[in-house]
């Protein structure tokens, strides 16, 4: 069932940049066709193969919007298309093991993904948004940018430290 | 029927996600820095924000966790409930707990609880590389676990089979919060299961020639304290007044006495025969074997005598006891019978004299396949045992080698048979055969017979 949606979410990303028929329409109609190979490649057992379908479907998407000025209003819909995809395979592939979820995982899982496809959308506006603002936006916006660094690499850090400490 | 909770620290491991998501991320932002797109950004962006925020919530877990039954012995077809309690150090959000089921139990679906849904798998599919023992099925599910809180999932295995088992122990595998890392850990100490061959009543039992001196339910040739009447005699100083025979005693005008059969009891060894050729998976005809052993041996220490066991191919034994602990511990030693390939002589002299006395009814289960067997047997009949074979029919369920050369060979395997049959009888041994469709009462019954006949 999830291994299904995940292939049909993979069909429509693999078509809709081949509606707008631009002039790199056979490169994408080939990128969109390995995105699902290597998708069904993925669900048969081969894990990287869902890394590998998110990669050829982000490129062909990428070839669409090349050379378009200011950013494409619609890539937060395309990129929690391909979270969404991703999910549902990797769901596929968990949902293999020999324990079979309670409704308690279940309803989980669902919050999870809804969770984490809201977050992208929202994410997704925001960078297009920023995108958007002049170039020469000045300091406040580089220390925006380094905060975040710093706040990545912190939160990499505590997580490994708890990952590693033995219960305290 | 539980263990302490045994605490264990996980091993860890990365999950599908943090395998391809890392790549994901770090390839899109890194093609968004080197074209200028902000478009990849938004396409990157949530796979390392999902991880980013995945290593933020990963907290080590420890695991407390043991298995509990509700009996550690049950019959053959019966169910038992297993329970797995199980506590965490962090909330996860998704825990796989499977409880490993050897062979000949399996997991029964009915009476589960209807949040957990039990499979039966075919072997081999059991992902941990904690296995400790072939498993047939394996009692899973998978669900939340909050910290400190204990979850304790259960199922109804149900013993297929008889034989000793041990479930468990229990392999954990959490998921953390950001689905990036699993933690395995195996943990809770096995259970003993003791599954007992559903053994039939035995109406009619066979009479050992020779008795002990302790009392017991076999009336004895010897004369004595019984009551069954032997004889009529002249009475004796001693005697007591409600012996006379007041019928004979008025007849021929003296005191006369009624004399009774003594009833004793006496020594029986249950002989099991669990040799196994290298090209059988199974030793032919030792299920029916050992339900007969188990049979025999509650019916025996029913009438108070003593019962021990000798297996042969696994060379274990039981001295001769009685009682219900002797019941118990001749069908531990029963049901713990495996079928056992080995090349190993198995003389007579191996087993303790202490194991086969003089007087003993010696009952042999076997299929009268293996020559050790027949030497031993051959042996005990040599010591002047009082001994009865019962030939568990290995024919049935063997199947017949095609063409004229496998017609030959399967002749030839008959013969040998009958041979070594003959042999044994020839020493003066009852040997029975025991097809499959007929009752172990009724080959009791002519067991009987035929012992008849010989002291005739």
């Amino acid at each position: 069932m999830t291994g299904a949606t995940a292939l049909v979410i993979g069909v429509v990303l693999a078509a809709v940049p081949l509606s707008a028929g631009r002039a790199v329409g056979g490169l994408q109609a080939i990128a969109g066709l390995a995105g699902l190979i290597a998708l069904l490649v993925g669900l048969a057992g081969w894990p990287a193969g869902i890394g590998l379908s998110v990669a050829a479907l982000a490129t062909g998407y990428t070839l669409g919007v090349a050379g378009r000025v200011g950013a494409d209003p619609t890539a937060p819909v395309e990129a929690a298309g391909l979270v969404l995809m991703a999910e549902l395979a990797v769901w596929s592939l968990e949902a293999r093991s020999l324990a079979p979820d309670t409704r308690e995982v279940l309803a989980w899982r669902l919050r999870r993904l809804a969770v984490v496809v809201a977050g992208t959308i929202t994410l997704g506006a925001l960078v297009v948004a920023v995108s958007d603002l002049p170039a020469h936006s000045g300091a406040p916006l580089g220390a925006v940018g380094a905060a975040s660094a710093v706040a990545v690499l912190s939160l990499a850090a505590i997580g490994l430290y708890r990952a590693t400490a033995s219960r305290r | 029927m539980s263990a302490a909770m045994s605490s264990v620290g996980p091993e860890r491991g990365a999950s599908l996600r943090l395998l391809i998501w890392t790549p994901l991320a770090a390839a899109g932002l890194l093609a968004a820095l080197l074209t200028g797109r902000p478009e990849l950004v938004v396409l990157a962006g949530p796979f390392a924000v999902t991880l980013v925020a995945g290593v933020a919530l990963i907290g080590r877990p420890e695991f407390s966790c043991r298995v509990e039954m509700d009996a550690d012995r049950v019959l053959q077809g019966d169910t038992v409930q297993a329970i797995v309690h199980l506590t965490s150090s962090v909330d996860l959000p998704r825990v796989e707990i499977l409880l490993g089921v050897p062979i000949g139990l399996s997991v029964a679906r009915e009476n589960s609880p209807p949040n957990v849904l039990p499979r039966v798998l075919p072997p081999g599919r059991w992902f941990s590389r904690h296995r400790t023992e072939p498993t047939a099925a394996a009692a899973a599910t998978a669900l939340p676990l909050r910290a400190d809180a204990e979850r304790s999932p259960e199922w109804r295995l149900r013993a297929d089979r008889w034989g000793a088992f041990q479930v468990g122990p229990v392999t954990v595998r959490a998921h953390d919060p950001g689905g990036l890392l699993v933690w395995t850990a195996t943990c809770g100490q096995p259970q003993r299961l003791r599954a007992l061959p559903s053994a039939g009543t035995l109406a009619a039992l066979v009479q050992p020639h020779q008795t002990l001196v302790t009392a017991g339910n076999v009336v004895d040739r010897t004369k004595g304290e019984g009551i069954e009447f032997a004889d009529v005699r002249p009475f004796r100083v001693g005697d007591r007044p409600r012996a006379v025979n007041w019928r004979s005693t008025a007849r021929r005008g003296a005191l006369w006495v009624n004399e009774r059969y003594s009833e004793r009891n006496a020594d029986i060894v249950l002989f099991l025969d669990s040799f196994v050729d290298k090209d059988m998976v199974a030793a032919p005809g030792l299920d029916r074997s050992v339900r007969a052993a188990c049979s025999l041996a509650a019916a025996y220490l029913q009438h108070r005598d003593r019962v021990g066991v000798i297996d042969l191919g696994g060379l274990r034994w039981l001295t001769p006891g009685m009682g219900q602990a002797a019941l118990y511990r001749v069908i531990d030693v029963l049901v713990s019978a495996t079928p056992l390939q080995t090349e190993a002589d198995r003389p007579v002299r191996l087993f303790p004299h202490y194991l086969l006395p003089a007087r003993a009814l010696v009952i042999a289960l076997t299929p009268l396949l293996d020559e050790r067997v027949d030497e031993a047997l051959f042996e005990l009949r040599r010591r002047r045992a009082d001994l009865i074979v019962i030939e568990v029919d290995p024919e049935e369920g063997v199947i017949e080698p095609s063409g004229p050369l496998g017609s030959l060979a399967g002749r030839l395997w008959r013969l040998e048979r009958d041979r070594r049959r003959h042999v044994l009888e020839g020493l003066g041994a009852v040997v029975i055969r025991w097809r499959r469709s007929e009752p172990l009462a009724h080959i009791m019954r002519e067991v009987d017979r035929s012992r008849r006949r010989l002291a005739r």
